[in-house]
């Protein structure tokens, strides 16, 4: 009798605990479930936000790689098309100067003698003044060079006096003003006239060569 | 009751917490289990993910490369084609622009 009741009571305990555990059981793998949801849940959230941060990151890279290439390319073809420019505009200067030699027996280079000779005459005012012509000039005589005197200082009242000298430079055409006093010297060879206006005149030969 | 029996159910008592014990600790494994599981499956996911990306940022590499490719060429064949522009109308300006310059020399025109 006495273990018939120890045994009901032991089993009532025995169904007590084992219902408890199979609750406990059962919250501890629901939870468990809940957990590895939330981990998988995480990890998709995570690496959606991965792919989206790093693919924007890869296109900025290659979007600055492609940008810089671009930009280097387009500079180099605009430099590669200012340098020919430059090149067709400085090329017109050394045919002016071949140019220039047919010059050398007309009226128009008499009208340039004339012309710089009174810019000359008109800086200096007074006293004698060295005028050295170039190797290849054989029209231009001290005659010729007088007689531009006389008029100059005619025409603007001063008295200036030109010699023409032994001394011969090389150059195309033109010639070289000296004072008497050796201080001052115009240059006046083609040559040197080109050299000064290739700068001022190259955005006028520019227009004219390409618009 | 008796000592005999008190001792016999607590004995009895024990071999049921025992017992109980086991399920609990097999029901923990179980769980852990899973939660390693899942911890394995975030892993792939986002190692999936990083094969992805690096698939596709070759994919964005070659068509940047492709896309900067054509570019260039485009800008050399612009280029050319303005080069030749250059070419034409200076030699079809080029007496224009001497007349210009020995004018200039001479004294008939101002700049």
């Amino acid at each position: 009798m006495l273990e018939d009741m120890s045994k009901s009571r032991v089993k009532k305990i025995h169904d007590y605990i084992q219902e408890e555990i199979n609750k406990q059981c059962s919250k501890i793998m629901l939870d468990a479930e809940e957990k590895a949801q939330e981990i998988i849940s995480e990890a998709l959230t995570n690496a959606k936000s991965l792919y989206l941060e790093k693919i924007n990151e890869i296109k900025n890279e290659f979007d600055k790689i492609k940008n810089r290439n671009i930009t280097e390319a387009e500079f180099n073809a605009k430099q590669k098309i200012l340098k020919r420019k430059n090149d067709l505009i400085y090329s017109i200067f050394d045919d002016v100067l071949n140019k220039l030699k047919q010059y050398m027996a007309t009226d128009t280079y008499l009208k340039f003698l004339e012309k710089s000779l009174t810019e000359v005459a008109l800086n200096v005012r007074s006293g004698e003044v060295e005028i050295v012509l170039c190797d290849s000039d054989t029209i231009t005589s001290e005659n010729m060079i007088k007689s531009l005197e006389e008029k100059i200082n005619h025409k603007f009242n001063i008295n200036i006096s030109f010699r023409v000298s032994q001394e011969k430079i090389k150059a195309t055409g033109g010639f070289i003003a000296r004072h008497a006093d050796g201080k001052i010297s115009y240059d006046y060879t083609f040559e040197t006239m080109l050299d000064k206006i290739k700068e001022p005149l190259r955005p006028v030969i520019s227009k004219i060569l390409f618009e | 009751m008796t000592a005999v029996s008190l001792i016999h159910m607590l004995k009895n008592i024990k071999e049921i917490e025992s017992s109980l014990i086991s399920d609990l600790n097999k029901t923990n494994a179980e769980a852990n289990k899973k939660i390693e599981q899942a911890r394995e499956k975030a892993r792939k996911i986002i190692d999936d993910m990083m094969q992805k990306i690096e698939i596709e940022r070759k994919e964005i590499q070659k068509n940047s490369e492709i896309e900067i490719r054509n570019k260039l060429i485009e800008i050399d064949i612009t280029t050319q084609k303005i080069l030749n522009e250059i070419e034409e109308k200076a030699k079809s300006n080029k007496d224009a622009a001497i007349n210009f310059i020995l004018k200039y020399i001479f004294g008939e025109i101002n700049a």
